[in-house]
């Protein structure tokens, strides 16, 4: 008779497939996982602490410095808090901007995310390849930014730089390349048989689970909840008309296929952008005074959040952030995981809920 | 010897995670609703949470304002799904006589407020021990 024993399977905190240290402590029955934990604390910034009681001014750099890959994403959600708060305008044009450079990195993203998953279920091919079209979208980043990563692209009252004619032209050529390469890669994924075993009706979280945990961004959307996405409250998305995508099955395969299905619909945001911007100011100008305030923004990976309290001189007397990566890796590690039915899939679940840890410990 | 950093004591970890505005918020509301310290709160925390389920804490507190124990108004009061669903820090089981023996007090006394608040006296003690 076949032999089942009860292991307790540790993986982590260093890990081939994790680009950041986490260790998920599995409970297992032979390969069958009955429940995980999570320890953390292994790079935690506290940072926090270090922008409590310094100026708007350098906290704006610091919070792009939350998260590496959704850089822009956390200067955007800080940027609008202090406007918030401040009752600072932005010109239209500005706001088209914002949106263009924030569908750009959630492009790279979400390629980085599939990549990812790609590479832990061993389809290298696929992974390099998406891995290599991210440089495209970090390519206009740089363009239209001056930088790859720490872009600092967005200040109150509007954005840094004016999108160019010519750097128009490019945008919409990389724009038409990403989409044509895409189609083969989604082709690939949907049509491997290999990826579809690996990935199907694997490591499910119910729509009732997600709401228990909170979890939001792709994992939410593939659980079948669309509502979720915070473009939906933001007044440039719905001027473009956004609606929000999503899937049922809340697999592995859901969590991948919603961020390519998103991608596609970034480029096409990106265009409207480009149809509807009209020549004008890309500053309103504006003082950063004193107030509190909660806002919140679509990252790639979910529902950003910054509580900001500041003084008459604007230097941040209090600030909170609440990065979707803590949502959805608690998704991951209780819910997920358990019962999944190989060791093997463990760290392709994990992977497929694109877990930071830089935000997690932020 | 080596000592390998995954193997040392992370409470202070721990601790960290529990400092933030947020949480500190939410450690309030839950020592005002059952009269328990701050510190005692903490502590158990983090005896009993995993690091990620932790630094989730607002977030699943947030949910349970918006849906927990939605149909059921002793629930509530008593913040059953709260504590064994949201953020599980007792016994699903004791809980849920606790609840169930305090809505039979509720229909034989009559007497709402005491009902509840010896359901909630008898939470606390579950919290500490």
């Amino acid at each position: 008779m076949k032999k089942t024993v009860d292991v307790s399977l540790p993986i982590g905190p260093l890990h081939p497939c994790f680009k950041e240290p986490a260790r998920i402590r599995c409970e297992t029955k032979g390969e069958r996982v009955i429940s995980a934990e999570m320890d953390l604390g292994y790079v935690k910034k506290g940072i926090e602490r270090i922008m409590r009681g310094r100026p708007w001014q350098e906290v704006m750099f610091l919070a792009e410095r939350v998260c590496g890959i959704c850089s822009v994403i956390h200067n955007m959600v800080c940027i609008e808090t202090l406007e918030k708060l401040s009752g600072i305008d932005v010109p239209e044009r500005a706001a088209y901007l914002r949106v263009i450079v924030n569908e750009l990195d959630r492009i790279q993203s979400h390629l980085l995310a599939n990549f990812s998953y790609c590479y832990t279920i061993e389809h290298e091919t696929l992974s390099m390849y998406l891995l290599n079209l991210r440089e495209t979208a970090m390519d206009m980043l740089e363009l239209i930014t001056g930088a790859r990563v720490t872009c600092a692209y967005m200040v109150p009252g509007g954005v840094r730089f004016d999108l160019r004619d010519e750097d128009r032209l490019t945008l919409e050529e990389a724009l038409d390349h990403m989409e044509k390469e895409l189609d083969r890669y989604v082709g690939m994924f949907k049509n491997g048989p290999l990826i579809a075993q690996r990935s199907k009706g694997v490591g499910i979280i119910s729509r009732d689970d997600v709401i228990e945990a909170h979890g939001v961004g792709p994992v939410a959307r593939a659980s079948g909840i669309p509502e979720s996405d915070r473009r939906l409250e933001h007044p440039t998305y719905r001027k473009l008309g956004f609606t929000p995508l999503s899937y049922e099955d809340g697999d592995n395969y859901a969590r991948i296929m919603i961020r390519f299905d998103e991608v596609y619909q970034s480029i096409g945001l990106i265009r409207r952008c480009l149809e509807n911007m009209v020549p004008g100011p890309i500053r309103g100008g504006g003082t950063v005074t004193a107030g509190e305030a909660t806002h919140a923004g679509e990252a790639p990976r979910g529902e950003l959040t910054y509580y900001v309290k500041t003084d008459e001189y604007g230097r941040i007397i209090d600030i909170a952030i609440r990065t979707p990566s803590i949502m959805n890796i608690e998704s991951c590690a209780h819910y997920m995981l358990e019962g999944v039915s190989s060791a093997a899939d463990i760290t392709s679940t994990f992977i497929s809920a694109d877990p930071c840890i830089a935000c997690a410990e932020r | 010897m080596v000592e390998y950093l995954y193997e040392k004591d992370l409470r202070g970890m721990q601790f960290n995670i529990l400092a933030s505005t947020r949480h500190e918020w939410v450690i309030a509301e839950l020592s005002s609703r059952y009269g328990v310290r701050k510190p005692e709160i903490r502590s158990r925390l983090i005896e009993r949470l995993d690091m990620i389920l932790l630094e989730n804490l607002p977030a699943r507190y947030e949910v349970w304002l918006d849906h927990g124990d939605g149909e059921d108004p002793i629930a509530r009061e008593l913040g059953v799904e709260l504590l064994t669903v949201y953020i599980p820090l007792v016994e699903d089981t004791r809980m849920q006589d606790i609840a169930q023996e305090t809505r039979v007090r509720i229909v034989e006394d009559g007497a709402h407020d005491d009902a509840i608040a010896e359901g909630l006296a008898r939470v606390r003690e579950m919290i500490r021990s």
